[in-house]
């Protein structure tokens, strides 16, 4: 016999599940086409005309699009570094101390992330014109500007999830810690960053991710010689969209998605208690 | 004896609250003291001042006779075991009654040694792989004790430490730290809002009201001798009677002639209160036995198990109720005076307490 779904059990109603299942259809839809037809063995990304990995294989002999991996890859983690520790050292200053102003400078911390990025990508242009930083830097200096750039809009991120986090700090702890012997640096090192570092971890993630995926600050911030993945791609796609275009930006989702499961591993096994 | 902990003329104010008001205090080495007071007295903000982690606006804090005013919390030979207990999520059972060795210095080895005997002493051998979301509230509580004791030192300030236990859990623990401070001789300064907790382990208790000391005594001078209204009502239950010290400085109940009591020190003419503990007041039907110094009826009586509260009506009006207690040494209940019975009630002498304030 079938019994009538109870009263919250949401999941079991028909109509429910149809808007689940059109709210992921137009969620991943696309995601899965892009995917698809990277493997597809046609010229146009029309009809399926079998599967093939030689897309793949032509978009790693592309040294441009390699070499716009590669600087994305090695900015987005520069910027990941950077952002964190800035990130970290502004929530717990927030957090900790007490100051003139200091709602002001919360405000501030965060107008990154409001500001629309188009005004952000012509600041910077602006900004690096203006100071005369110097375009023509020997390579991996050469991507000190678009590093700088995104380190400006990915440090609030870590800054916000790292002081949500901490207002949920219970201080005794760090009274008991100071009660046993312990200065305020070893406070802070054995009890508050230990207390952090789920946010940080995630902060850098979402820093990590932001970054990699950057188009429209980078844009504004590269140099002829100094392309990133989105914007080589945005370039290819200028002339046609080829499968090759689909098969690199299966690699960059494949590489977000790798990094997010493995940050999301490595919290859950260093937890409090997932440990035996 | 030696005195372990002096705090003299400490005052300490949060914003417009005034949380300690010229509170001095003096603490005897070995000694097990309590801090007794309504929530929000001021308990736990001077024993705050006493570990550093809280600066008072005014007063000295001298441990083993040594000004620590300018000492930060760190520096000080006093540990704490808070109220929420505040145990390292992050570190085993182990590495957090290790930490206050291991973050002054001392090996791992000689450290993780002592931890493992701190343990012992608290009854946890064999938890030290523990992390503290797999302990019960009674293993944080005593892991939380080893923490602390392990530092081995001069005083251990425990904040309500029994309050977030049940009840049956919490009259082990009371047994247990007491014979863990005769054990390890160290001066053990308890806050609690439990009258029954502090008489039945310290040796001294100071009674606190808003800021104040209103009396410090051993538990049985507290309770038979209270200094004032205050402390009377706060430990125990009290009878009181509004009463005027006469020319030959007997106190006199107003409204009852047979209430009186011999005062010492007080002026004639002084208002003052006469206070009885219901367990001395002795109860037997009218009639019989001589008058006694009250008589009323019994208007309800609350069973409770090893004693029964009677109510008598001495009076009309809400201050004419005498409250007597007496235990049940019978079994059954039908030898005791039920409501309606009229009864004379009586005491001895010595049993009266004036109280000037
Ligand atoms: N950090 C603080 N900020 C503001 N007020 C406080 C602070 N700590 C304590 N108080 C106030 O001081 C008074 C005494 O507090 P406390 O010592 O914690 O009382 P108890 O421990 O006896 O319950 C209370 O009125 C409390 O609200
Ligand atoms: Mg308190």
């Amino acid at each position: 016999m079938r019994i009538p779904p109870g009263p919250l059990e949401f999941t079991r109603r028909t109509w429910i599940r149809l808007v689940l299942l059109a709210t992921f259809a137009f969620l991943y839809a696309p995601i899965a086409t892009l995917v698809a037809y990277s493997f597809n063995d046609s010229r146009r990304n029309i009809v399926w005309r079998g599967f093939t990995t030689r897309y793949y294989e032509r978009a790693m002999a592309n040294d441009g699009l390699v070499e716009a991996f590669g600087n994305s890859l090695l900015i987005a983690l520069a910027a990941t570094v950077v952002s964190t520790v800035l990130g970290a050292m502004t929530a717990y200053a927030l957090w900790r101390f007490r100051f003139r102003l200091k709602p002001l400078c919360e405000g501030v911390v965060v107008l990154p992330i409001v500001i629309p990025e188009i005004c952000m990508g012509v600041a910077m242009l602006v900004f690096f014109a203006r100071i005369g930083w110097p375009g023509d830097l020997p390579w991996p200096i050469s991507l000190s500007r678009i590093t700088i750039a995104h380190v400006t809009f990915c440090f609030p991120f870590v800054a916000v999830v790292a002081r949500a986090r901490l207002s949920r700090f219970n201080d005794e702890l760090a009274e008991a810690a100071r009660d046993l012997g312990a200065g305020e640096w070893a406070v802070l090192r054995d009890v508050i960053l230990p207390h952090m570092r789920p946010g940080l971890v995630a902060g850098a993630l979402l820093a990590f991710t932001l970054s990699l995926d950057d188009f429209v600050i980078t844009f504004f911030t590269s140099g002829p010689d100094t392309v990133t993945f989105p914007v080589k791609i945005y370039s290819m796609v200028r002339f046609s969209v080829t499968p090759e275009v689909n098969a690199a930006s299966t690699v960059l989702i494949a590489v977000t998605v790798t990094v997010t499961v493995v940050a999301m591993w490595l919290q859950n096994r260093t937890r409090p208690g997932a440990a035996p | 004896m030696t005195e372990a902990v002096r705090v003299g003329g400490i005052c300490k104010r949060f914003g417009a609250v005034t949380a300690l008001a010229e509170v001095s205090l003096r603490i005897e080495a070995g000694e097990f003291f309590a801090l007794l007071g309504p929530s929000g007295c001021g308990k736990s903000t001077l024993l705050r001042i006493m570990a550093g982690l809280e600066h008072p606006d005014q007063g000295s804090v001298f441990i083993d006779g040594i000004d620590v005013g300018r000492t930060p919390a760190n520096r000080r030979p006093v540990n704490m075991v808070f109220q929420s207990y505040a145990l390292f999520p992050h570190m085993s059972v182990r590495s957090n009654v290790a930490y206050g060795l291991r973050v002054t210095g001392t090996g791992r080895a000689e450290a993780h040694e002592r931890a493992e005997a701190a343990l012992g002493l608290v009854r946890l051998t064999g938890y030290g792989e523990r992390m503290p979301h797999q302990l019960s509230g009674g293993e944080s509580q005593r892991v939380a004790l080893a923490r602390a004791l392990v530092k081995r030192p001069r005083v251990l300030l425990l904040d309500e430490p029994l309050s977030a236990l049940d009840a049956r859990l919490r009259d082990e623990m009371r047994l247990e730290l007491v014979t863990l401070q005769k054990t390890v001789g160290i001066t053990f300064i308890i806050v609690t809002h439990d009258q029954e907790e502090a008489l039945s382990m310290a040796d001294r208790v100071a009674v606190m009201e808003t800021g104040r000391i209103r009396q410090v005594a051993p538990p049985a001078e507290l309770y038979e001798a209270p200094a004032d209204r205050f402390v009377a009502t706060f430990i125990g239950q009290v009878n009181l009677f509004p009463a005027t010290i006469g020319a030959d400085g007997t106190a006199q109940a107003h409204p009852f002639p047979g209430v009186t009591a011999r005062a010492r020190g007080i002026g004639a003419g002084r208002q003052v209160w006469i206070a009885v503990r219901p367990e001395k007041i002795t109860m037997a039907p009218r009639g019989g036995v001589p008058a006694g110094r009250l008589s009323g009826v019994v208007e309800e009586v609350v069973y409770r198990g090893d004693l029964s509260v009677y109510l008598v009506r001495c009076m009309a009006g809400p201050d004419g109720l005498v409250r007597v207690s007496r235990a049940n040494a019978a079994r059954t209940a039908d030898r005791l005076p039920g409501p309606g019975t009229e009864v004379v009630l009586d005491w001895a002498e010595d049993c009266a307490v004036v109280l000037a304030s």
